[in-house]
Parts: structure tokens; sequence; C-alpha cells
């Protein structure tokens, strides 16, 4: 039988107790999900599974056919928004006419807000009697609808960001009949569930 | 002039002084252990029942829904049946919405969200790559998603629930309305196999121990740990004043146990 030296015995039991304490704690703080401990920006790559690139925005993607392409989009908040073919939110100007129809953002303006280019795709969810186009004037050709001159905003970074939505007082995204958007999210949340 | 320890009111003491008052050491050693452990424990006791940490959670998993969600809803676009394009085209636009409140949110609060969806989700996205068009990517597309929907509308659900946060409560009611709609857009394809989705976890019977507290099993564990860990130190503690006192008598020569070392 082997003598056990009695400091070991106390010192066996803390190490115990210590292990149990660092695995019980280890584990409640991956047991929220499993996301709690995450890293963030720089996560590691697993091979062999590929994450897709997101749709982008005009300024990184500008000759994009689809970002010509019109279409109705139902969103779950703003209801009916007109967006391109990779479901960037349009804008319509209110310093603009739509009849005749006419363009008053040139110059810098026409930097931060890009006029949509006639394309080739064919609608989806849009009356095509309403797209129609004019020529800005610097000469180069813009697509209208319902005679309102169409914009992408540099600001936006996702699908349906309505990020200019309101600058200026006087940029709205522009639902697929050519009516102006100005109800905002937090405005259909409270009229969504006010009485 | 004078030291800053002889300001402060107490020397080192010398080496002699050391070894006499070797086991009043030993038991200070442990007692700053068990404090020590003590420290990081209990601040993770309170990490875990803070509700900030339960709002960052509900951030992260609306950030990583759309960070694997956009992607497969493009490319629902491309492989899937006319209704299941529709479908990926919608809810691509609802999760941009939804991220851009995000990342709004996420920098209001000073809680940063991943910017890389899970390694589950990955695997996801290549078992849509991997699919061949039509049918089976439809069938791929709309079970992963409509699960993983089902996930995420809990949490937000906890969250409307419960999160303390204003701003929090007023995100969670949006985010649920958008798995909502999603959920209703991925069965409308007619591609959801109810019975694969994971049953209602609903409690029928009585409030488990630790329910009025807050606390999960692990937290009852890590609460019996510390307290093994205490009666451990102490009785360390005991021992080595014990046995400093037999020392100090020193009337019995250490050799004089007895017991088979040999065997």
């Amino acid at each position: 039988m082997i003598r056990i030296p009695r400091p070991v015995v106390p010192a066996a039991v803390c190490l115990t107790a210590l292990a149990l304490l660092t695995a019980c704690t280890a584990n409640a703080a991956t047991s929220n999900g499993g996301y709690a401990g995450m890293q963030m920006p720089g996560m590691q790559q697993q091979q062999g599974q590929v994450v897709l690139p997101m749709p982008q925005g005009i300024t990184a993607d500008p000759n994009n056919p689809a970002k010509s392409q019109l279409r109705g989009a139902k969103t779950f908040d703003l209801g009916l928004l007109l967006v391109d073919g990779t479901g960037y939110t349009i804008y319509r100007y209110d310093r603009d006419t739509p009849n005749p129809p006419r363009s008053n953002c040139t110059g810098a303006c026409a930097t931060k807000w890009v006029p949509v280019k006639p394309g080739n795709l064919a609608p989806i969810d849009v009356d095509q009697s309403l797209i129609g186009q004019i020529t800005r004037p610097d000469g180069t050709p813009q697509q209208t609808l319902a005679g309102w001159p169409l914009y992408h905003f540099t600001g936006d970074e996702e699908p349906a960001d309505t990020s200019g939505q309101g600058l200026d007082q006087a940029w709205y995204p522009i639902a697929p009949d050519g009516k102006k958007i100005t109800l905002t999210q937090d405005e259909w949340r409270q009229n969504a569930f006010g009485v | 002039m004078r030291s800053a320890s002889e300001l402060a009111g107490f020397g080192f003491e010398p080496p002699s002084v050391l070894e006499r008052t070797r086991p009043l050491v030993r038991i200070l050693f442990v007692v700053a252990l068990v404090l020590a452990l003590l420290a990081p424990g209990s601040a993770s006791l309170a990490q875990t029942t803070a509700i900030s940490d339960t709002d960052a959670i509900l951030l992260t998993k609306v950030r990583q829904a759309g960070l694997w969600e956009m992607p497969s809803g493009m490319m629902a676009m491309e492989k899937g049946s006319p209704i299941v394009q529709k479908v990926g085209f919608a809810i691509m636009m609802d999760h941009g919405r939804l991220d851009v409140a995000t990342r709004a949110l996420s920098q209001k609060l000073n809680s940063p969200v991943p910017d890389q969806p899970s390694d589950e989700q990955r695997g996801w996205l290549a078992e849509e790559m991997a699919a061949s068009p039509g049918p089976e990517f439809d069938r791929v597309f709309a079970n992963r998603l409509r699960a993983a929907h089902g996930a995420v509308f809990n949490v937000l659900a906890q969250l409307r629930a419960g999160t303390r946060s204003d701003d929090v409560r007023a995100f969670a009611t949006v985010g649920n309305q958008a798995v909502m709609r999603h959920m209703t857009m991925l069965e409308s394809t007619g591609m959801v196999d109810y019975t694969a989705l994971p049953a209602p976890a609903v409690s029928t019977t009585s409030a488990p121990v630790g329910e009025p507290l807050g606390l999960d099993t692990s937290q009852i564990a890590v609460v019996g740990a510390l307290f093994l860990l205490l009666g451990g130190g102490l009785f360390y503690a005991l021992r080595q004043i014990k046995s400093n006192r037999g020392r100090a008598r020193a009337s019995r020569p250490a050799t004089a146990r007895t017991g088979g070392s040999h065997g």
C-alpha cells in the first residue's frame, strides 16, 4: 500500500474542486446558444466551406447589368419598394420634376446619388408602361419611373437598405407606382401594434 | 531618506521570520487562491444573469441569420423553382433591412457583432451549393432556412418578452415580424418537412430547481464547486495550523508514524 502524505489529501480536494469549477464555468460560458465566446472580426474560415459574396452597392458594382433592372419588392415593414435586380433601393428626388421629366441633381449631387442607367434586363413586378428615360444635362441617359428620374444612394450597404431616406428632406425610396415612401421602420412598428 | 515601504508602515520581514511563519504563509496562499478563483467565478455568474448579455446574443443571432440567409436568397434566385426564387429574393431584402437595424443597434449599445456566419451556417451554405437546381435545391433551402428561422424566432420571443432595454424590445418586435413572415413564406413553398423540426420545448411540468433565481444547472454546479473549494481550503488551513503546533512541541519524531510503505 502506498502511504499518502497528509497534506496531499486536502490539496487533492482543492484541485478536484478547481478542475470542476473550471469545467463548469467553461460550460456556462458556451451554453448560451454557443455564440457567447465567438471571436469578432477575422474569424477563421474553414476549408471546404465557401461564404458567398453579398450583393454589393452601386459604388462597388457599378457595371452590373442587374443594377439597371427595376424590380418591385414587398418588404416586411415598408410594403412595396422599387429596387434593382440585386435588391438595392431606388430613390427619387423631390427637387426633380416628373412632367416634363427632368433631373436637378448634377455635379457633386450625382456622385452621391448615382443616376440609374437604362438596361436590357426586363423589369419584374413593375408596370412596364411607367418606365421611361431622359437625357441628363451631361448627355448621359437615365431611367425614369412615372416621370421621376431614378437614383441609387452610394450610402446604402445592403439589399433594401434605405439609409438615404429623408436626406435633405428631398430624397425618398420610390414605390413601384412612383409614389415616394416616407414611412420608416419605427413608424411602421408603432402603427402596426398601436391602438 | 526613508523607503516607500517604511513610509507605508510595513517593512520586508527577514527570511528567518518568513521561515517561522511558513505555515501561515501557506494558509494565506490558500486563502488567496480561493479568493482568486472566487472572483472570476462570481463575475461569470453576474455575466450570465445580466440582461445585456442576452441582448448581445439576440444581436449576434439576427446578424448571423442575415449573413447566411442573404447569400442563400441570392442562390435561391438562381437555383430555385419560381416560387423559391421569389421567396429567396424577399428573404434577402428583409434581412438586408434587419441587418441595417442590427448594425445600428450594435453600434448604439456598443455590443459588437460577428462578421461571419457560424461554422454550422457555412455548412448549410455548402449544402445549398452542392444541391442541384430545382426540387433538390428547393428542399434544402426551405428546410434549412425554416429550421434556422424557428431557432431565431425562439430567441426573439424570449428577448421580446423579457429584455430590460427599450431599444432591444423595439428591435425584437421588428425582428419577430420579419422572421414570422419568413417562416410563413418558406412554408408556402410546400417543401417544409414539419416532422424534421424540433418539437416545441414548452414545460408542462413544475419548474426545475433554480428556476425562481434564473439559474441553470451549470450555475448550480459552479456554486457547488465553490463550496467544495472553500471547504477544501479551510480543511487544508486547519491541518497546517495543527501540524505547525505539533512540530512546535517537537517531542515526537516524524518517523514515529508507522504504516506499510512497502507492498
